[in-house]
C-alpha cells in the first residue's frame, strides 16, 4: 500500500482525490485540510507521495514544497500540486521548486490518476 | 465530473463557504466606510469564492461554477491591486455573493438555477476598467533579503511584500521553533499577536532546532520598530530580526493614480492611529493647564496694574490663546469622530441573521447613520447595540401568528435611531413588541433572589426603579440569555459597557406596545469639560455635560424624608447626595453654606452636596487602575496641573443610580 498525503483545504475535493487514489487500488490516502495539519502529519508515516493545493490559508502550498524540499528525510518524496487555471504563476513557481506534476481544478479523476501514475514513475 | 456524493454535502459546505464570504463583505463594507482597508479580509474573500468554486466544479455544477470563476478572477484581480474597491465594485461582489447563495439554494431544491448572464456581464464591465499596472520589479530590489524565502512566495505574497516594501513598512524575520507534538497553538497564538501588530506576509515552515520539533520562518510587516515588536509579542525564544532596506531615506514616489489606490478606497485620505489622536488630545489637555495659568496671571496683574500696558496685552494674548485652543481641540475631535453607519451596516446584517434564527419576520429601520461619535467609543458601542437588538428580536418580537392574533402586523418592527443632541449622542433602540411588564420584572427579581418578597415597591409609582432591576446582574439567566460571538451577555453587561462610555442607558415600555432602550452617550470621552469641587477636604472633578444647574444653600433648606435628605428647588423634591458620605470623608466643620450640583435626567437626578467649587476647566479623563475601577462613582482621574496633582473624576451615572435605589438590593 502506498501511502499519499493529500493537503487541500476544500473538503469536497480532498474527498474526490481520496475516493480516485482508493478506487484505483494500492493506495491509503491520508487527508490534511491545512498546511499545520500537513506538517503535524508528515512524520507519522512513510508517505509516497505528496498532493497539494497552493493556495491555503497560514502556509501556502508553495511554503510546503520549500520544507519538504529542505527536509532530507521528505526531498525525495514526490510532490503534485493541484491548482487553478488563474494560479499560472504559482505554479510555476512550484514546479521550479521541485515539484513534479500538476492537476488544475477542476480535474477528471483520469487526469489526476495518469499524473500520480508518472510521478511515482519518474 | 458528477460525482456519486449526496447533494448534501455540496449544500452544507457550500453554505459555509458563503457565510465566510458574507462575513469578508460586511467587514470590507464598514472598512471601506472608514477608509482603511484589511488586505487580510480581501484575501479571505477571495479564498472563500475560490473554495466554493472547486467545490460547484467538483459537483459539476454549471452555474454556481462559472459565476464563481468569475467573480473569483474579479477578486484576484482586487487583491493584487489591479483594480480598484470602488462603490459600484463592492455592490458587485455582495450582489454576486447573493445570486450564488440563491444558486445554491435553487440546487438544494432541484430548481432551474436563475439566470447569471447579467451577473457575468456586470464583472466583465469591471474587470475591462483595469488600471494599468506600472512595473514594478525593482521594489524587491530595495530589500536585502534571502531568496530562498522569495521563492516560496505566491503571486499574492509577494504583492503584499512589494506593497509594504512600497509604503516603506518595517520589515521583520521572526524565527521561532516548537515541539512537533504541539506547535500548533503556539503558532496560531504567535500569528494572533502578529496581525494585531502588523501583516503577517509569510509562513515558512523548517527543521525545528532539534529532532522532534519543528520551526517556522515568518515575514512580516508592521510599522513597530524592532524594540516595539519584541516587547508587543512577549514570546520566548524567538529571534527577530530587521529586514533591511538597501536604500537609505525613503525615496518619495509618484503615486500614480490608480495603482497604488487600489485597496485605498478614497485617495486623498491618510490613515491615523487612533492612539496618536488619543497623545495629540492629551498635548492639548496639557495646553489647556498652561493657558489657564497665563490666565491667572493676567489676572493677577491685572488686580495689581489695573486694565492698562502690559496687563491689557497679556489679556489679549490670553483671549486669543483660548479661542485658537478651542479650533485645535475641535479640529482634533473632528477628526476623530466617524458616523456611526459603519457600526449600523453590521448590525443591519445581523439582525437578518438573528431573525432567522428566532423565526421572526423583523423589518430594521435606521435613521441618523451620519450621527458622528469618537472613534473609540463607537467600537464600543457595536456589543451592547447588538444585544439590545437581540434582546429586542428574541424576547420582545412576538412569533408571527401571535402579532397576527393581537391585530398587528406580522413583520416587527425593530428602529435603530441615532442623533446629536448638544455635547451628547441620543441613540434609541424601539421595537414594535411584547414590551415589559413591571409587576412581573419585581415578581423574577423576587424568584431570582435579588429582591426581598417583601420589597414594598409599587409596579405604577416605582416604575422606574423596577424597570431598572433587569440590568441587575444574574436577571437574565442562562436559559434566556443569547450568545452573541460565544459569550453569554445580560443586561448588566450591557449597562456597565454604556458606563464605561459616560453614559446613559434609559428604558421606555408598555406591555403589548412595545419597548424603547435609549443610550445617552458624551459625543467624547477624550476631553471634556468640568466642574472643579472640593468636598470633605477632597477635590472632585465633575463632568459639566451632567450639570444641569448649580445651586447655593443652607443647611435649613434641607429636609429629611424617610431617612434621606431631599431639597425642594422651585417645585420638585430632589434627593441629596453627599459627596462626602458617598466616598467616606470626614466632614469637618459644619459649614455654613454649601453648594448643590444638580446632576441627571429628566427624572432622574440628583443634588450632589459639596462643600466649595473651585473651577470649571477643561479635563482628560485618564483611566484610573483595576483595583480603583470597579468603584462605583469614579469614572477615572486627571491632572489640574497645580498642586492638587491627581483628582478624582465622578462618574455620575453610577452616583445617581446608586443613591436613586430605594431598596437594598441582594446581589
Amino acid at each position: 500500500m502506498k501511502n499519499v498525503l493529500i493537503v487541500e483545504d476544500s473538503k469536497a475535493i480532498r474527498s474526490m482525490i481520496r475516493m480516485s487514489l482508493e478506487e484505483a487500488g494500492d493506495f491509503f490516502a491520508v487527508e490534511a485540510d491545512n498546511g499545520f495539519e500537513a506538517l503535524r502529519t508528515l512524520p507519522t508515516r512513510r508517505f509516497e507521495l505528496i498532493i497539494t493545493d497552493i493556495n491555503m490559508p497560514d502556509i501556502n502550498g508553495l511554503e510546503l514544497i520549500g520544507f519538504v524540499k529542505a527536509n532530507p528525510s521528505y526531498r525525495n518524496i514526490p510532490l503534485i500540486i493541484v491548482s487553478t487555471e488563474k494560479s499560472e504563476e504559482d505554479k510555476k513557481r512550484g514546479l521550479a521548486l521541485g515539484a513534479c506534476g500538476y492537476v488544475v481544478k477542476p480535474f477528471k479523476k483520469d487526469e489526476l490518476m495518469a499524473t500520480v501514475k508518472k510521478a511515482l514513475e519518474g | 465530473m458528477k460525482t456519486d456524493r449526496s447533494i448534501k454535502d455540496f449544500l452544507a459546505e457550500a453554505e459555509d463557504i458563503l457565510e465566510t464570504a458574507n462575513q469578508a463583505l460586511l467587514s470590507l463594507g464598514s472598512q471601506k466606510a472608514a477608509g482603511r482597508i484589511d488586505p487580510d479580509v480581501v484575501n479571505g474573500l477571495f479564498r472563500a469564492v475560490h473554495s466554493f468554486k472547486g467545490l460547484a466544479g467538483m459537483f459539476g455544477l454549471k452555474a454556481p461554477s462559472d459565476l464563481s470563476h468569475k467573480l473569483e478572477f474579479l477578486l484576484d484581480e482586487l487583491r493584487l491591486g489591479k483594480v480598484d474597491l470602488g462603490q459600484e465594485l463592492l455592490d458587485v461582489l455582495c450582489e454576486t455573493v447573493a445570486l450564488l447563495g440563491r444558486l445554491v439554494q435553487q440546487t438544494g431544491k432541484k430548481q432551474q438555477p436563475e439566470d447569471i448572464s447579467t451577473a457575468l456581464e456586470r464583472i466583465d464591465g469591471l474587470l475591462r476598467a483595469k488600471a494599468p499596472v506600472s512595473a514594478d520589479r525593482s521594489l524587491l530590489d530595495r530589500i536585502t533579503i534571502d531568496r530562498g524565502l522569495l521563492q516560496v512566495l505566491t503571486e499574492y505574497e509577494e504583492y503584499r511584500l512589494k506593497e509594504n516594501i512600497k509604503e516603506r513598512r518595517n520589515l521583520f524575520i521572526l524565527k521561532i521553533s516548537f515541539d512537533l507534538n504541539d506547535f500548533e497553538r503556539g503558532i496560531k497564538d504567535l500569528n494572533e499577536s502578529l496581525k494585531k501588530n502588523g501583516e503577517i506576509i509569510c509562513t515558512l515552515p523548517t527543521a525545528g532546532a532539534a529532532g522532534g520539533s519543528i520551526g517556522f520562518t515568518i515575514l512580516i510587516g508592521a510599522d513597530l520598530t524592532l524594540e516595539a515588536l519584541t516587547s508587543a509579542l512577549n514570546t520566548p525564544n524567538l529571534s527577530l530580526e530587521s529586514v533591511p532596506y538597501v536604500e537609505g531615506p525613503k525615496v518619495d514616489e509618484p503615486r500614480p493614480g490608480m495603482e497604488t489606490g487600489a485597496l485605498k478606497s478614497v485617495s486623498n485620505t491618510v490613515r491615523v492611529d487612533i492612539y496618536r489622536l488619543d497623545n495629540l488630545m492629551n498635548r492639548v489637555g496639557e495646553m489647556h493647564l498652561t493657558k489657564n495659568i497665563i490666565g491667572r496671571i493676567a489676572r493677577d496683574l491685572r488686580s495689581v496694574q489695573g486694565f492698562t500696558g502690559l496687563s491689557a496685552e497679556l489679556h489679549k494674548a490670553h483671549r486669543s490663546l483660548e479661542r485658537k485652543l478651542n479650533e485645535l481641540q475641535e479640529g482634533i475631535l473632528e477628526v476623530r469622530m466617524v458616523p456611526l453607519g459603519q457600526i449600523f451596516t453590521r448590525l443591519a446584517q445581523m439582525v437578518r441573521k438573528f431573525a432567522r434564527e428566532a423565526g421572526k419576520e423583523i423589518d430594521l429601520r435606521l435613521e441618523g447613520e451620519e450621527t458622528e461619535l469618537d472613534k473609540l467609543m463607537v467600537e464600543d458601542l457595536a456589543d451592547p447595540l447588538m444585544h439590545l437588538i437581540r434582546n429586542a428580536i428574541d424576547h420582545g418580537i412576538e412569533q408571527p401568528e401571535l402579532r397576527r392574533k393581537l391585530g398587528k402586523p406580522e413583520h416587527g418592527t425593530v428602529s435603530l435611531t441615532a442623533f446629536p443632541r448638544g455635547n451628547h449622542v441620543v441613540i434609541t433602540v424601539e421595537d414594535d413588541g411584547a414590551g415589559m411588564d413591571a409587576g412581573n420584572i419585581a415578581a423574577k427579581a423576587v424568584q431570582k433572589g435579588l429582591l426581598p418578597a417583601d420589597h414594598g415597591l409599587d409596579p405604577v409609582t416605582d416604575r422606574k426603579e423596577l424597570l431598572g432591576l433587569i440590568f441587575l446582574p444574574g436577571f437574565t439567566t442562562r436559559e434566556t440569555v443569547t450568545e452573541i460571538s460565544g459569550r453569554g451577555v445580560g443586561m448588566d453587561v450591557v449597562k456597565r459597557n454604556v458606563s464605561k462610555l459616560s453614559g446613559m442607558i434609559d428604558i421606555e415600555t408598555e406591555p403589548g406596545v412595545g419597548s424603547q432602550f435609549t443610550l445617552t452617550l458624551p459625543i467624547t470621552l477624550a476631553i471634556i469639560k468640568a466642574l472643579v469641587v472640593e468636598a470633605g477636604g477632597q477635590v472632585f472633578a465633575v463632568p459639566l455635560s451632567s450639570v444641569l444647574e448649580i445651586l447655593q444653600a443652607t443647611p435649613d433648606r434641607l429636609e429629611t424624608i424617610e431617612a434621606r435628605e431631599v431639597m425642594a428647588i422651585r417645585d420638585e423634591t430632589i434627593p441629596l447626595l453627599r459627596l462626602t458620605t458617598a466616598f467616606n470623608l470626614k466632614t469637618g466643620q459644619e459649614r455654613g453654606s454649601f453648594y448643590i450640583i444638580l446632576v441627571g435626567l429628566a427624572e432622574r437626578r440628583l443634588g450632589l452636596v459639596v462643600d466649595g467649587l473651585l473651577d470649571q476647566q477643561e479635563i482628560v479623563i485618564k483611566p484610573i487602575g483595576k483595583r480603583l475601577s470597579d468603584v462605583p462613582g469614579i469614572a477615572g482621574a486627571t491632572e489640574l496641573g497645580d498642586k492638587r496633582g491627581v483628582v478624582l473624576v465622578l462618574d455620575v451615572e453610577s452616583l445617581i443610580e446608586g443613591a436613586l435605589r430605594k431598596t437594598v438590593v441582594r446581589s
